[in-house]
């Protein structure tokens, strides 16, 4: 089977040592293994009876913006702060 | 506090009524238990001594004034690590959570608090309850306190062994693929998996939403019953809690299986140690002596459930998760030098290798490539499981099968992954079908308690209750 964990591991924002990715390969190899293994049931992948209901659409109380904030590493003038996303240098 | 593991919600319901004892005195002997055992059960990730006994005083006067209050007013309990409580940290055993304190009260916790039930503090877990020994926690593991030397099970260990120690009288816990009742059979407590949308998610952190849902640990099973009624009930904000009526479970528990039709999965003879296997037969032979039907039925499906359930849990997991980037709150890799790399940086580092490689893994599975072989064949077998097991129980009032093929493992035990892996082949069925599902201890193995599963019909609590509170009166 031909995949790229370093691949896979930068769509999940994960940074692996080389140990982790020799790890994970036989993992991957493994749940394949399984995969095909599993019978093939007929029928659609989509339960109807699985698709949640929607509540109205109407505004109704939530967390304040202090209460949003409180758990943030970094905060300035009531917004998260993040290192500059064009041309590196970190801001906090 | 010797006996403490004697104590149910209804016996301390009476008592303080009766005058007999003060919340306050609960509270404090639940204190003294925790101070006496953790240090070798590390059930608990955080003990919140001071808020618990400001609240078991509100209680002491609101009785002492004469006011009519809920069964659980009173009662000590805890709660998992990974379900919200406003103002109480909130780790989901993780260093990513290791600071989180949430500005909200899942609706479980809500309820609770509500019904004036006395929180002690939060409970240790495998990290995101990724795990089934609660050896994952990033803060430790948790022991099993009928033997220190073996595991709890998990995600839920610490939930069960709490209850099980007497640190608490009841615990919340939460079941993906197993997480309440695993760990309550190997600790010798009743563990409950409601039916998918009994109890609201909401302030529950998402490991695989589709799958996940709030659950008990008591001590017997009309304890679980009082417990369910309490947290049970529509929540507008979980877009999935369902708006079928809340039962009365404790009236008419103790009436006994006369007259139902019990399945027994035949496969989990064969996939059981011979010790769990004999206790089977005799809950069998037990169920049938009082006035219950049992018959054998195949689930030939059930092998193939173990990789369906791995691919849908890693999948959700890997997009749920995607929400911790070190911005907006838990651990930040303030060091890192741009945006990017503080959202790589800080997953990498805050996350642990068991949750890195679930996310992998789904992240895989979701790929142009695997997504057919892999995920959708999985979501097939998921439908199949459901329609299997709804024509089963349009006959059978429940199915029964044991929690755990074996009893507690030691901790230091080399386990092959392949029995580690088949430790959660009875429990995951139940959990893709979304059904309710009940582990009751029934009987010993190596002088280790075995759990019994009854798995029921979608809302059908109220007859499960009936059906495990037949076998647990019947054990002697």
């Amino acid at each position: 089977m031909d995949f790229s964990i370093t691949e896979i591991a930068n769509l999940a924002n994960l940074r692996l040592t080389a140990e982790e990715t020799e790890e994970l390969r036989a993992d991957f190899e493994e749940i394949l293994q399984f995969a095909a293994q599993m019978q093939e049931p007929e029928g659609t992948a989509h339960d109807p009876e699985d698709l949640p209901f929607l509540r109205e659409d109407v505004p109704s109380p939530s967390l304040t913006q202090e209460e949003t904030l409180q758990n943030a590493p970094a905060v300035r003038d009531g917004c998260f702060v993040l290192p500059r996303a064009i041309g590196g240098k970190a801001h906090a | 506090m010797r006996n403490g593991e004697k104590w149910t919600v209804q016996t301390l319901a009476r008592a303080l009524r009766g005058g007999k004892c003060s919340a306050r005195e609960l509270t404090l002997a639940c204190l003294k238990r925790i101070e006496a055992c953790e240090p070798e059960v590390h059930a608990f990730l955080t003990v919140t001594r001071e808020k618990a006994l400001t609240a078991a005083d509100r209680i002491d006067a609101r009785l002492a004034a004469g006011e009519e209050l809920p069964l659980l007013a009173g009662i000590p309990m805890a709660i998992k690590d990974n379900i919200c409580t406003k103002g109480v940290r909130t780790t989901c055993a993780s260093r990513m959570l290791e600071n989180f304190i949430p500005p909200y009260d899942a609706d479980a916790a809500e309820r609770l608090h509500q019904a004036g039930a006395v929180l002690l503090g939060k409970l240790n877990m495998d990290e995101f309850a990724m795990g089934s020994d609660t050896g994952t926690s990033a803060f430790g593991p948790t022991a099993n306190p009928l033997d220190v030397s073996r595991v709890p099970g998990g995600s839920s260990g610490g939930s069960a062994a709490a209850v099980a120690a007497g640190e608490a009288v009841f615990a919340l816990g939460s079941d993906t693929g197993g997480s309440v009742r695993q760990p309550a059979a190997l600790c010798g407590v009743v563990g409950l998996r409601p039916t998918y949308g009994r109890i609201s998610r909401y302030g529950l952190t998402g490991f695989a939403p589709s799958l996940d849902q709030i659950g008990l640990v008591t001590r017997d099973v009309p304890d679980c019953a009082a417990v369910l009624a309490a947290v049970a009930g529509f929540d507008p904000r979980d877009a999935t809690s369902s708006r079928v009526p809340v039962d009365d479970y404790l009236t008419g528990i103790g009436e006994g299986v006369r007259g139902m039709r019990a399945a027994l999965v035949r496969e989990s003879l064969e996939e059981s140690s011979p010790g769990v296997r004999r206790e089977l037969l005799r809950a069998a032979a037990r169920l049938e002596t009082l006035g219950a039907r049992v018959d054998e039925l195949s689930l030939p499906f059930l092998r193939d459930m173990l990789p369906a359930y791995h691919i849908l849990s890693s999948a959700e997991a890997s997009s749920n998760l995607a929400r911790f980037d070190g911005i907006r709150y838990g651990f930040s890799a303030t060091d890192a030098a741009d945006w990017q790399e503080r959202i790589r940086e800080s997953r990498s580092r805050g996350f642990g290798r068991e949750v890195k490689r679930r996310i992998l893994l789904g992240t895989f599975v979701l790929t142009k490539e695997q997504y057919g072989p892999c995920y959708e064949k999985a979501r097939r077998l998921k439908g199949k499981t459901l329609a299997s097991l709804r024509t089963a129980l349009s006959y059978y009032d429940f199915l029964l099968l044991p929690t755990s093929p074996e009893v507690a493992w030691k901790r230091e035990e080399k386990r092959d992954p392949v029995a580690m892996y088949r430790s959660d082949l009875f429990v995951v069925p139940a959990s893709i079908a979304g059904l309710p599902a009940l582990s009751v201890p029934f009987g010993m193995d190596q002088g280790l308690p075995v759990g019994m599963q009854l798995v029921g019909r979608a809302f059908g609590e109220k007859e499960l209750f009936r059906a495990a509170h037949a076998l647990e009166e019947g054990k002697a």
